[in-house]
């Protein structure tokens, strides 16, 4: 059976593009609580649980009036030195634990959707998914935690949020030997979809709230300082532009096994011959099946949502959301065939 | 989040939060206790110019967050022969904002206003007035420039000081 993922990036304030996109999508592709797996990172781990419970209006109201002071304390250059972060995400907690409650953990518990949500740990530097289903081998390339509680789930959510130095690190069960602190999945990855893949997704919606590629910058550089600043771009561009590339491969990779099957079925060879062929231990394609993935993505920079997507200015969220739901429509639109 | 990106954009641009929220903390809420160690000079009216010392604990407590703070001045000094104590009030008043780095307040300039009635050298008691001009970073250090007038003699006394927050640790970011 078909599986589909909703997957969302990081982006901050941006996460307002990813609610405008999924209120199209609920409207005219499938309802945002009826997706088989959910991924996200940071703002998008704050988004896919809501979505999961099919709680849309209440993301939209979040995602339009939310402001500096609900999500984060902010600090003075002493706590570089002195403090155990900049600022402090205290206010993101609180909000956090307003908005899943144990009546939300239930639901998603009862639904038995898998959650996974992206942060990365200081000690091992792994990728890690906290999932409220954990795969029965281990995928390569990250580790897979249990969400075991209502706690749990609300403190992945608030580590895979925590830009590390701009936010406090957060250990998902305090006390627990060795330590283990978490921050945002974004570090590593941007774009959880590789989690989608490995959960046997067949099509992925991936929202990704930055353009494919900044704008090419002409000017010389001068300084030292420019030239760290354009350096630091590259590297998370390169971040965020590998998530799609593995996941491309993946798709590709199925097509292809897909269509070679098809062709030597074609020709008369035994359904379960060509079964057997592919089914290899060694085949890296095993336990996947995504062959199609929409890559739904501002076609420019979100400049409102501010550096970092860390203003919050419900004015410019509320655009930034009309300009999600416009680019899902326009790429949706542009299909040859409705997707479901 | 493009974590990377975002974080290089943080450090560079600085702009982040805008210039009201990096500065929130700038002036916390609640109670502080400042340290103060300062130096400087007395100079009586026809007379010669004095060394000053000083050494002060100002608990001040915040009236308006990220602008005004009042309290009082105890302690001690030594303007060039014996010593002596100090006691007063306070306000100190954030006049201007740098920018903020790391989406942070840097630093902040402030304007202090400083009324001792009751200044003890000696035999004598005194009354000074005065103000200036101070620079703190972080809610932690800073540095001011004062000039005092003494009432009851013909007297100026200029000095700068140090200060060191005893309770900044109070608003740093903790463990969630």
């Amino acid at each position: 059976m078909a599986k589909t993922a909703l997957v969302v990036s990081g982006g901050g304030s941006k996460g307002a593009f990813a609610v405008g996109a999924l209120r199209y999508i609920h409207e005219n592709v499938q309802p945002v609580d009826s997706f088989d797996v959910y991924c996200g990172t940071s703002t998008g781990a704050l988004i896919v649980p809501l979505a999961a419970c099919g709680d849309l209006a209440l993301l939209e109201a979040q995602y339009t009036t939310l402001r500096q002071d609900d999500l984060v304390r902010l600090g003075t250059i002493g706590n570089l030195v002195l403090g155990l972060s900049v600022h402090d995400a205290a206010p993101l907690k609180r909000k956090i634990e307003e908005l899943m409650t144990q009546g939300r953990f239930d639901r998603l518990q009862a639904a038995g959707v898998p959650l996974l949500l992206a942060t990365v740990c200081l000690q091992t530097q792994q990728l890690v998914y906290w999932a409220t289903q954990v795969p029965g081998a281990a995928p390569a390339g990250y580790e897979v935690m249990p969400i075991g509680s209502l706690v749990d789930l609300q403190r992945a959510m608030l580590a895979s949020s925590c830009q590390p130095v701009l936010m406090q690190p957060i250990e998902i069960r305090p006390g627990a030997v060795p330590v283990r602190q978490y921050v945002d999945g974004g570090v590593r990855e941007v774009t959880p979809l590789q989690a989608a893949i490995a959960h046997g997704a067949d099509t992925i919606i991936a929202l990704t709230l930055a353009p494919r590629q900044t704008t090419d910058d002409p000017a010389e550089l001068t300084s030292a300082l420019a030239i760290l600043s354009r350096t630091m771009d590259l590297f998370g561009e390169d971040v965020a532009s590998n998530d799609y590339r593995l996941a491309r491969l993946y798709q590709e990779g199925n097509a292809y096994v897909r269509a070679v099957g098809g062709q030597l079925l074609a020709q008369g060879v035994a359904p379960a011959t060509v079964a057997a062929a592919f089914d290899q231990p060694a085949s890296p394609f095993a336990g996947t099946s995504v062959t199609t993935i929409h890559e739904i993505r501002p076609a420019t920079k979100l400049d409102e949502g501010g550096p970092g997507g860390l203003t919050f200015d419900p004015a410019a969220m509320r655009g930034m959301m009309a300009k999600g739901h416009a680019a899902a429509k326009a790429y949706f639109e542009a299909l040859p065939a409705p997707l479901l | 989040m493009k974590t990377a990106v975002n974080i290089r954009k943080a450090l560079l641009a600085g702009a982040l939060l805008g210039p009201v929220g990096a500065a929130a903390q700038d002036i916390p809420k609640g109670f502080d206790l400042l340290a103060e160690l300062g130096q400087g000079f007395g100079r009586p009216r026809g007379g010669p110019t004095l060394y000053l010392a000083t050494v002060q604990l100002v608990p001040q407590w915040t009236v308006v967050p990220d602008r005004l703070r009042a309290g009082l001045v105890l302690g001690g000094l030594y303007p060039g022969s014996g010593v002596g104590g100090l006691a007063g009030g306070r306000l100190t008043l954030k006049v201007l904002s740098g920018p903020p780095f790391m989406l942070a307040g840097s630093f902040h300039v402030t304007l202090q206003g400083e009324y001792l009635p009751a200044v003890r050298v000696g035999e004598a008691w005194r009354q000074w007035v005065g103000g200036g001009i101070g620079v703190e970073t972080s809610n932690f250090l800073g540095l001011s420039f004062r000039v005092h007038r003494d009432f009851a003699a013909p007297a100026t006394y200029g000095q700068m000081a140090v200060a060191y927050n005893l309770r900044y640790r109070r608003t740093l970011p903790k463990k969630l």
